[in-house]
């Protein structure tokens, strides 16, 4: 359990400054897709302003942050998945980012191919830097679940990537 | 230590989250299992490639678009209401359309008249001689049958 946080006092401006560019680029990796991810973030911060607006306390903004941005990706993804195919997500993934590198290429392709808790928690992890008990209060589970997690995302990561390797791809773990 | 344990300490141990008991039994197995020194080895890897995806920036145009529709959102419950980005918590909603739906019924219905089924013991003085006027008593009874009988005698 992580300590009691000071409660935030800044203005929404302040906060959206601070706060902007670590919420989009998770929500980007999560997403995949630059028109969604501008789309749910922008959903993020409205949020926050209509929970400021009515007063209403948040004990620490990034953790709030992060949070309600999981909760809208994968309300996002719940309603595309069974719209659009896979193989048109990763097609995106790769506008998005402009790949030229092939070892890059493939391990987005990989990590937009995980399953929900293990893409979240590696995202968390890796790109967020966020410790196992931090990990844990986001996703709403335990600890020892988070290691769980990491370990299963990092060994799907893994076989995804070697996949990709005996199909010709210059790719190789 | 079986290999499955030593392969999940291998991700905690990317992840700098080893206790100082773990470490030394992780070293030990790995000293001794090629395969799973091998596995480490591929995970390490894989933790180069991922760090190697750099982060983004919220691009110019989100950020101006984020601000002008926070912006643009009206203060107070009623305006908010008003524009629908207000939303009534959900109990209130549901509250409010039982009652909705219970005065429309009563309303269509109309006025109901209370039914009076026993002898009335207590109520308004106004409203009780009119009530008593209906009940029969004895001597009524009994006259109303002489009556009958004298007619039909007749």
């Amino acid at each position: 359990m992580t300590p009691a946080r000071k409660t935030d006092s800044h203005s929404f401006t302040q906060l959206f400054h601070l706060h902007k560019n670590h919420t989009y680029d998770f929500v980007l990796k999560m997403l995949g897709d630059k028109d969604a991810a501008a789309d749910v973030v922008q959903d993020v911060f409205v949020k926050l302003h209509e929970h400021m607006d009515r007063n209403l306390p948040i004990e620490d903004t990034k953790f709030w942050l992060f949070i309600v941005a999981r909760n809208l990706c994968l309300n996002y993804l719940r309603r595309h998945r069974k719209q659009q195919p896979l193989d048109s997500v990763i097609d995106s993934l790769e506008h998005s980012y402009n790949a030229v590198d092939s070892r890059l290429s493939a391990l987005r392709q990989a990590v937009g191919r995980l399953d929900s808790p293990y893409k979240e928690g590696l995202i968390l992890k890796v790109y967020q830097g966020f410790t196992y008990a931090e990990i844990a209060e986001i996703l709403g589970t335990t600890v020892p679940a988070v290691r769980a997690i990491l370990f299963k995302a990092r060994n799907q990561l893994r076989d995804e990537l070697n996949r990709t390797q005996a199909k010709g791809d210059s790719y190789e773990l | 230590m079986n290999c499955e344990h030593c392969r999940q300490l291998i991700s905690v141990a990317v992840d700098q989250e080893l206790t100082e008991g773990e470490r030394g039994s992780l070293d030990e197995h790995l000293a001794q299992c090629s395969e799973c020194a091998q596995y480490a080895e591929q995970i390490r890897e894989l933790e180069r490639l991922t760090a190697e995806w750099e982060a983004s920036v919220m691009p110019f145009d989100v950020e101006q678009a984020v601000l002008s529709r926070a912006r643009a959102k009206p203060h107070g419950w009623l305006p908010r209401l008003w524009s629908g980005s207000y939303r009534i918590p959900r109990p209130v909603a549901w509250a409010a359309a039982v009652l909705l739906l219970v005065l429309t019924v009563d309303a269509v219905r109309g006025p109901s008249i209370p039914e009076q089924t026993g002898p009335v013991n207590s109520g308004p003085a106004l409203i009780r001689p009119a009530v008593q006027k209906i009940v029969l008593t004895e001597s009524d009874v009994v006259s109303t049958y002489t009556t009958q009988a004298v007619s039909k005698d007749l």
